[in-house]
């Protein structure tokens, strides 16, 4: 009884380690991660600093642009400047490239983005964090994050915009073609019927 | 008050419905066709012959479904479409590419069936003897149904719902949300071909009247 007791408690204790473990794993700066930064890493950021070329854009439905990104201040346990895909709109987009990681020193990110197809506002958030341990405890290190957002505007050009004449053309035209040419049709399959 | 939405929503569900009983009883009319066709030209085909109960059953009941069902779905498909006008504010309609296209579609749906239903309604079951007129009869039932599908598939984007037809678009490599028609540049070469187009029809429907 009082064995199986000790096996318990070990047991227990083995359960209690691998949380702790496998946590601090999972805190981790991983880069290669995509979702918020501000879950793990502490918000807002004290020493990082981030600057995007845009803050806002307006773009046709799957047109693509580009944005050039800068940050910097992070520790030596390593900084990443990410778009992750599973923020706000961001999975909505394709980026060719969406990330870049170093040390300290600046960080300089360049990326073409193709906007989604439906028109709307849409929100591209791009983070930048720094180090790993626990924020603030467990590690004389901090781990912080900011982020950008970028109002995305998809609209619909203004030349393809409204009932265009070329489109009334297009489908009175189709309307002519099709019953013209089912008449015709009709007319030539039927002259066995004497017209029938 | 009733909704208009609910009423669009219900009259979409009907047309979509019955249109798509018609296209599955003029496939089956299309089937039935070539297995007594078969039976009557090749022996080989005669070990078929267990199909023949089959295949009387579905032209019995197809044929008629198939005008039936055509009816209901053209009447529910326009009623669809003005409800759609009241539903939809104006600027949603016009303004975007997928409504345009959409309205498109249900145009040439509409037309297609209303033909479908015209040759139905003057030939009756007799079209059936006359395999040119059956092959015309039944291609525009299956392209009004295709316009159909096409246009719920806009339907679904609009709603913000997609569309199974999605993997397709991807696949061509197209978008429902961009314009599916002609630029101004091109719009009046395609007056001009349409155009010889109709002439070359008309005169040549009158010279098949008179010979």
């Amino acid at each position: 009884m009082r064995k199986s007791k000790v096996f318990i408690v070990i047991i227990f204790a083995i359960f209690v380690v691998s949380l702790f473990i496998g946590g601090n794993l999972n805190i981790n700066a991983f880069n290669n991660k995509e979702d918020d930064c501000k879950t793990c890493h502490g918000y807002p950021a004290t020493s990082l600093w981030l600057t995007v070329d845009k803050t806002s854009i307006e773009v046709s439905p799957e047109e693509t642009f580009q944005l050039a990104i800068k940050g910097g201040g992070g520790t030596t346990q390593g900084t990443v400047i990410k778009i992750p895909s599973n923020v706000e709109d961001n999975g909505l987009f394709t980026l060719d490239n969406n990330m870049v990681s170093g040390t300290t020193g600046n960080l300089t990110l360049t990326t073409t983005v193709t906007s989604p197809s439906t028109t709307g506002t849409y929100t591209l958030r791009i983070f930048i964090a720094t180090g790993s341990g626990l924020n603030g405890t467990g590690s004389s290190l901090s781990r912080e994050a900011t982020y950008k957002d970028i109002a995305v505007k998809i609209t619909v050009p203004s030349e393809e915009k409204g009932i265009n004449l070329a489109w009334i053309v297009q489908v009175t035209l189709g309307v002519i073609l099709i019953g013209v040419i089912s008449t015709f049709v009709i007319k030539v399959v039927t002259r066995k019927f004497g017209g029938k | 008050m009733f909704n208009l939405d609910a009423l669009h929503s219900m009259l979409i569900e009907l047309h979509g419905g019955t249109l798509a009983l018609a296209a599955i009883c003029i496939i089956g009319l299309i089937a039935a066709k070539i297995h007594w066709s078969l039976r009557k030209k090749s022996q080989s085909y005669g070990i078929f012959w267990i199909l023949d109960g089959f295949f009387e059953w579905v032209t019995r009941y197809a044929e008629p479904t198939a005008f039936v069902a055509a009816i209901g779905g053209v009447v529910g498909l326009i009623a669809s479409s003005i409800i759609g006008y009241y539903v939809w504010p104006v600027e949603a309609l016009l303004d975007r590419p997928l409504a345009l296209n959409k309205i498109m579609f249900a145009i040439f749906a509409t037309e297609l069936w209303i033909i479908f239903l015209a040759i139905r309604g003057k030939y009756g079951e007799n079209l059936w003897k006359h395999n040119g007129l059956a092959a015309t009869y039944t291609l525009t039932g299956l392209a009004g149904f295709f316009f159909t599908i096409l246009t719920g598939s806009m339907g679904g984007h609009m709603a913000g719902k997609g569309s199974v037809l999605d993997p397709i678009y991807e696949f061509v490599g197209i978008s429902p949300e961009t314009p599916w028609f002609i630029g101004k540049e091109m719009m009046y070469p395609a007056i001009f071909i349409t155009a010889i187009v109709v002439v070359i029809l008309l005169l040549a429907t009158k010279f098949l009247s008179k010979t």
